[in-house]
């Protein structure tokens, strides 16, 4: 098992935002575990996180990219949704995906923030997840 | 162009989508929803004109335009919205030769108000509907005045009301008007007497005449029923009368006064109805039920709420309960449910039962399509509606994934509410033993939740049972009304559940 961090969006570094601790209870990290290969990406998003896939030709460089992970076979889009730290919580948005972003079995409607918890089980695709705070 | 619904999203695509995404889109849906794939199934088939206009319009270049930029205005608005948070009993799957069940906790909020907007309260189109017969003589009709009078006062000159009273006939107390003379309407009430029988459809009738009269789309359309006595004969034509009502917008609530009426008929009513049941068993109470009633109903955020619940051809939806606000069986008519009011405060809650197939092959599969409808009063236009599709994991070995405590809680709860069913149904097929063995389990498991004064009255109706082979109907209606009252869902987990 192995773990990528990823510290920030590329143009954020330097400013530092903390979270409120309201829904991830002084957690600096959020975790996602795939269920597949028992990998996990740890990250600190600092405003906005976009993820997707890599992908060269079309010169797509996501925040977040699930390529290593199965994307690919799994039906990730190259943007195909984003995550947003905002008053404490932390948000995922699904940015019109061509498969879907589902929320514990529910399908997100495109642009539509959803906050995420402790425990949820998040599907880019067919590429399933599971998210902690740490 | 008047644009009700946001076609983007009843195809659950975004804004940009490309021609090719939206065909893709309508394709995957129509394979789910087509009538062809789901004969008997009203909600697919709704749902299945719902996306085939959404995909007419988008795909015809004049109407997306139109589309775009009616959708750009409405962002510009102030419209507000409600949302629907599904959560399912398990989130994978297992593969099993047999059918299986799964769980579907659904939850209705209105989006959370802005502080230095002072909401104001909700217009009401409400109408009485009282019983005048022979049994209400008495404090029942006194305290029903009472009732009614301090109903009056609450009310604002802005609202409407009317007033029926009905025994084999019914008559028009007080036709529907504002309720700005309230001295004069209150003297109207003080003259109502009793006398006769009970013919609940008279009244119903009479009833929802008044208040389509001032039928307003703008108001919460509301009958409210009580009765104590059982009707005999027209059951069936009142049930018809709530649906043709409720179709139209108009909610009915009704409440059962002492215990000799029937209770599994007012309940179906007020189900079919979008509306509450409610069981009081002694006069005193109904002032303190009337108050409580109004001022739920003046907190009305949107109103004529109905869920639409499209399964998969494969799977078949068994049961619908409401845990909160408050706790009811609900009823599907024609593929929808009911749910009458969303209040600004007080989130609805439901759990739906589903069968679904066995042997289901390993992968990812869709399971059902919800879709919420309603009008937010404070919206122009007032329609809207919030879609959630349900796609779940089928594998050979799930993770073990304990199901939300939110749904553990509500199903331990609705097993003593059930078994008291079952025990009724048993007393009526005639196994007296049986159903006492089942009282006398619910009443231990009664205890052990601290239920104490509910166990005690549950065990006494086991020995009443055992002696006179029949319940009392006080006992009765204590057990269906006081286990129903405990499957309301439960805040503190409801809250643990946002916070996690």
């Amino acid at each position: 098992m192995y773990t990528t961090e990823i510290t920030a969006s590329p143009d954020e570094t330097n400013e530092h935002i903390t979270y409120g601790s309201a829904h991830i209870g002084g957690a600096t990290s959020l975790k996602f575990s795939f269920d597949d290969t028992g990998m996990t990406i740890l990250l600190r998003p600092k405003s906005s996180l976009t993820i997707g896939r890599r992908d060269e030709t079309t010169n797509t460089i996501p925040d977040v990219d699930l390529a290593p992970y199965g994307a690919v076979e799994r039906g990730v889009s190259r943007q195909h949704g984003r995550l947003d730290v905002a008053e404490g919580t932390i948000m995922l948005t699904d940015t019109g995906s061509s498969n879907g972003t589902y929320l514990n079995g529910q399908r997100l409607l495109p642009n539509q923030p959803r906050i995420l918890r402790e425990g949820d089980e998040v599907r880019f695709g067919k590429l399933v997840t599971h998210i902690s705070f740490q | 162009m008047e644009l009700q619904f946001d076609p983007y999203s009843v195809l659950g695509i975004s804004a940009n989508a490309t021609n090719r995404d939206i065909k893709r889109a309508y394709r995957r849906l129509a394979r789910r929803l087509h009538p062809d794939v789901n004969p008997g199934n009203p909600a697919a088939a709704m749902q299945f004109q719902d996306i085939t206009w959404a995909y007419n319009i988008l795909t015809d270049p004049i109407g997306k335009t139109q589309v775009d930029r009616q959708i750009e205005e409405n962002r510009q608005g102030t419209n507000t919205y409600f949302s629907l948070r599904v959560t399912p009993s398990k989130r994978t799957i297992a593969v099993m030769p047999e059918e299986q069940m799964i769980y579907l906790l659904a939850e209705l909020h209105a989006a959370p108000q802005q502080e230095e907007v002072k909401r104001t309260l909700t217009k009401l189109n409400l109408t009485l509907v009282v019983d005048q017969s022979n049994s209400m003589n008495g404090s029942r009709m006194n305290r029903v005045k009472v009732a009614a009078q301090r109903l009056i006062d609450a009310l604002t000159p802005d609202d409407i009301l009317s007033i029926v009273g009905f025994n084999d006939r019914a008559s028009v107390v007080l036709p529907a008007t504002y309720a700005d003379d309230k001295p004069q309407l209150k003297a109207r009430v003080s003259i109502m007497a009793s006398s006769g029988g009970t013919e609940i459809y008279r009244g119903l009738e009479a009833g929802i005449q008044e208040n389509r009269k001032q039928f307003n789309p703008g108001m919460v359309n509301h009958i409210l029923l009580l009765t104590d006595g059982h009707t005999y004969g027209d059951q069936e034509r009142c049930l018809q009368l709530a649906r043709d009502a409720n179709n139209q917008g108009v909610s009915i609530s009704v409440i059962g006064l002492g215990h000799d009426w029937n209770d599994k008929f007012l309940d179906s009513l007020a189900a079919i109805a979008g509306g509450t049941s409610s069981y009081i068993d002694t006069p005193d109470k109904v002032v303190g039920f009337f108050n409580e009633h109004v001022r739920s109903l003046t907190d009305v955020f949107s109103e004529r709420l109905v869920l639409s619940v499209a399964p998969d051809p494969d799977v078949s939806i068994e049961m619908a309960f409401k845990l909160s606000p408050s706790p009811q069986s609900l009823e599907l008519v024609d593929g929808r449910i009911p749910l009458g009011s969303l209040e600004a405060k007080r989130s609805v809650s439901l759990l739906l039962q589903f069968q679904l197939p066995a042997n289901m092959p390993e992968g990812f599969r869709t399971v059902a399509r919800l879709v919420a409808m309603g009008d937010i009063m404070q919206n122009d236009p007032q329609a809207f509606q919030v879609v959630s599709d349900i796609s779940l994991e089928v594998a050979k070995n799930p993770h073990p994934d304990e199901p939300p405590q939110a749904i553990m809680d509500a199903l331990s709860k609705l097993t003593l509410y059930r078994m008291q069913e079952r025990a009724q149904h048993e007393l009526e097929a005639g196994n007296v033993d049986e159903a006492t063995r089942l009282l006398e389990h619910l009443a231990t498991r009664l205890l052990e939740r601290g239920h104490s004064a509910l166990a005690t009255t549950t065990l006494n109706e086991a020995s009443q049972l055992k002696r006179t082979r029949a319940l009392t109907d006080a006992g009765q209606k204590t057990l269906k009304y006081s286990t129903r009252a405990l499957v309301r869902l439960d805040e503190e987990i409801a809250s643990l559940m946002d916070e996690n």
